[in-house]
């Protein structure tokens, strides 16, 4: 039967948008006010200290804790979700469009927001090596990510396993702020979270909680649970990998070069510091991550080569540490992570060759001896080549070399390499006084 | 008669075997305060969230004030008061950031009413949602689904978790303010003693089919305790008399309730014999309990 009402005033005139929309973004400017307060302006307030050469561990310390605050907000914002089905879905009336644009979208500008502050810090302590527009996307999604990870897991988890998570992925995440290292991996969790976010909505609204939450969980499971992101959370080496002696200085008579943060696991970027001894003269500077010093090609003039762990291509460069110069020297093919696994590099004396240790195995855990196999790149030829495998080799020490036009020779190891045909071999005993 | 909520095969499923409401039919007249009764899990908050269409409904039609459930799902907000059961609200906003909040949802916001009724509840206006009580927060909901006046107040289980003496105060101060100017409040409950001093109609729900659906009155001119004296009880008395919900036996003395009581029903009871015959009204408890069948539960 169709019912005869009285005429409400609603349908006598138009409702007025701007009033509902006030209300709205008022009440997510309430919500997300001394986040977004402490957020942006943590980062920004360690700019006037940007002149230093660096990152240092404050510097981290801020990111980390900007980012952590992000993480609780995140966890009590997707509780507060819950108190928005309470009031703004089942009491209020407002537009399909307005409900999923305060309730999914206008929150993201907070992360969005100090993304953009975190990236901004980050550009001011790299002017020289970052790319601007990546560096800031990478950190506004990351943010994002973050955000978006602890939204849809409170849910489901409830708060306190979901700001485990978060906080777990800051420190796995961490790391990753360069967009070149980031983007297919950021993406998923990014689009995960928020196919997540809307399907438990929808699922909730369905009430079929448990299937929305088994939906959730398996979802960011795919997103977050990589091969990579358990390895690194484990806190032991995987005894079947080689034991890391990554390259951290090279030194001659007068020189010596360091690199200050040059693990892969650590945070931020290569930082290579010189000395010259003979006038006591220093100077530091950042290269972009994965960078190690090679060889001293003259006094001041060293030789960097650069190769993300997933690429086989080094790059090589060659940085005067007096004048603070770099140029680009081209790159070579090698394996994949040649020069993250090396242990330790020498020069020839015309630059020509490069021969590198990868160690691969301890000879015994935790002792000085360890396999290792050699590899010789041909700089001019742009190739790296093994020359020989299961060499066994001291931790501390370079292998002493000695170069000729044609051959390498490891003294002490009994070694000697042929440059001609890039093969190494042992040497037998001379038959010196003998005649044939 | 004029309805402004009617319902018609109204039916919602959970999954594959969870029926929850089951081709309801409901119809609540205007002006009346209709009393949705069933037992916990019956389907009472099901319906109410299907006519407002916060849930979906798997088939059949509501309409609202006239106007389609789904279709018409904004403009029915707009026009009809709802507080739900245990409805959360910002718990960080003060009272009155609460009223002026709200207020910007409705072009029929009353603020002078608004203030009539925060000063009748005795809201206080300065303190966050977080410190209200229970009861607080429940005049606090009132207040904000009425200050508009709505043509249409549905409450669902508004009284649930408050004490005793503000679940007394509140219901009636809820039908003193609505009905005042004659709108329609539709209220579910399962604590049926306190329906009975303030609604007309009853809508009886019970495994998610409607059983009842008739004036308060109406109701209880229906169903009738007789109570029989007899020198032995027969024993096919539940048999032979019509419309018999409840059967019990104490010694010589045999009582039922029956339905749909007439002058037939009483013919049929003087037909077993008994020395004496009693017939009784029942409270609306008595009546609910006699309907749904689980009295421990009731």
């Amino acid at each position: 039967m169709e019912a005869t009402r009285m005429r409400h005033p609603i349908e006598q005139d138009r409702f007025p948008t701007y009033r509902l929309w006030g209300r709205l973004l008022w009440k997510e400017w309430r919500e997300g006010r001394p986040i977004l307060a402490v957020g942006v302006a943590l980062p920004l307030l360690t700019l006037p200290m940007s002149k230093r050469e660096g990152m240092t561990g404050f510097d981290y310390s801020v990111m980390g804790l900007v980012g952590i605050l992000l993480v609780l907000w995140a966890a009590d914002r997707a509780r507060r979700i819950g108190m928005d089905r309470g009031q703004v879905r089942q009491a209020l009336p407002i537009p399909a469009p307005a409900r999923w644009i305060f309730m999914h979208l206008v929150p993201l500008l907070v992360p969005a927001l100090i993304g953009v502050a975190v990236g901004v810090m980050m550009i001011a302590w790299h002017p020289e090596s970052v790319a601007f527009k990546a560096t800031l996307m990478a950190a506004i999604f990351y943010l994002l990510s973050t955000f978006l990870l602890v939204t849809a897991l409170t849910p489901s988890l409830s708060m306190i396993p979901a700001v485990i998570a978060g906080i777990l992925w800051l420190f796995v995440g961490l790391d990753l702020v360069r967009w070149e290292n980031v983007t297919p991996q950021f993406m998923k969790v990014i689009l995960l979270s928020l196919v997540a976010s809307l399907l438990w909505e929808a699922f909730s609204r369905a009430g079929w909680v448990w299937t929305g939450r088994a939906v959730v969980i398996v979802l960011l499971l795919t997103a977050f649970v990589t091969p990579d992101a358990v390895r690194s959370l484990l806190p032991h080496r995987d005894p079947s990998q080689p034991p890391s002696y990554s390259i951290d200085s090279i030194s001659t008579e007068d020189h010596l070069i360091s690199v200050e943060f040059s693990s892969p696991e650590s945070l931020g970027r290569s930082m290579l510091s010189y000395n010259d001894r003979r006038d006591n003269f220093e100077h530091g500077r950042e290269f972009p991550y994965f960078t190690r010093p090679l060889g001293f090609i003259a006094e001041d003039r060293v030789l960097l080569g650069r190769q993300a762990p997933d690429k086989r291509d080094i790059h090589l460069s060659v940085w005067n540490a007096r004048t603070d110069e770099v140029r680009e020297e081209g790159g070579l093919m090698a394996m994949k992570g040649l020069l993250a696994a090396a242990g330790s590099s020498e020069l020839s004396p015309d630059g020509h060759y490069l021969l590198l240790v990868k160690p691969k195995k301890e000879l015994y855990p935790n002792s000085p001896q360890f396999w290792g196999n050699l590899w010789m790149a041909d700089l001019k030829r742009g190739r790296a080549v093994p020359v020989m495998a299961n060499v066994l080799l001291l931790a501390w020490e370079n292998p002493p070399a000695a170069w000729t036009l044609d051959r390498l020779y490891l003294s002490g190891y009994g070694i000697q390499v042929d440059l001609r045909t890039m093969r190494g071999s042992y040497l037998t005993p001379a038959h010196f006084g003998r005649t044939p | 008669m004029d309805n402004v909520i009617e319902t018609r095969d109204l039916t919602k499923r959970f999954g594959r075997k969870n029926l929850a409401v089951d081709s309801l039919a409901l119809r609540v007249p205007r002006g009346s305060v209709f009393a949705f009764l069933g037992r916990n899990g019956a389907g009472k908050t099901t319906t109410i969230r299907m006519l407002l269409h916060l849930l979906d409904k798997t088939a059949g039609t509501a309409r609202v004030l006239g106007l389609d459930s789904v279709k018409n799902a904004l403009e029915i907000k707009r026009r009809v008061g709802f507080v739900g059961e245990g409805q959360m609200m910002y718990d960080w906003m003060t009272v009155g950031e609460m009223i002026w909040f709200c207020k910007g949802f409705y072009q029929g916001w009353n603020d002078a009413f608004a203030a009539e009724l925060k000063t009748k509840l005795e809201l206080p206006g300065k303190t966050k949602v977080r410190a209200l009580s229970r009861g607080q927060q429940a005049k606090l909901a009132l207040l904000l689904a009425m200050a508009y006046r709505p043509e249409l107040l549905i409450l669902d289980e508004p009284t649930t978790g408050l004490d005793v003496v503000v679940r007394r105060n509140f219901l009636e101060g809820v039908i003193e303010l609505i009905q005042e100017e004659g709108r329609t409040v539709f209220f579910s409950s399962h604590i049926v003693h306190e329906v009975e001093r303030v609604a007309d109609w009853v809508g009886i729900i019970d495994n998610g089919r409607l059983i009842q659906c008739s004036p308060l009155e109406e109701l209880k001119a229906k169903v009738k305790r007789l109570v029989m004296t007899f020198e032995t009880v027969p024993a096919d008395l539940a048999k032979r008399l019509p419309g018999a919900l409840l059967v019990s036996e104490a010694g010589r003395q045999a009582t039922a309730i029956v339905s749909d009581f007439s002058e037939d029903t009483l013919a049929a009871a003087r037909a077993l014999g008994p020395s004496r015959l009693e017939v009784e009204d029942l409270s609306l408890e008595d009546i609910f309990v006699a309907l749904v069948g689980h009295p421990e539960e009731a």
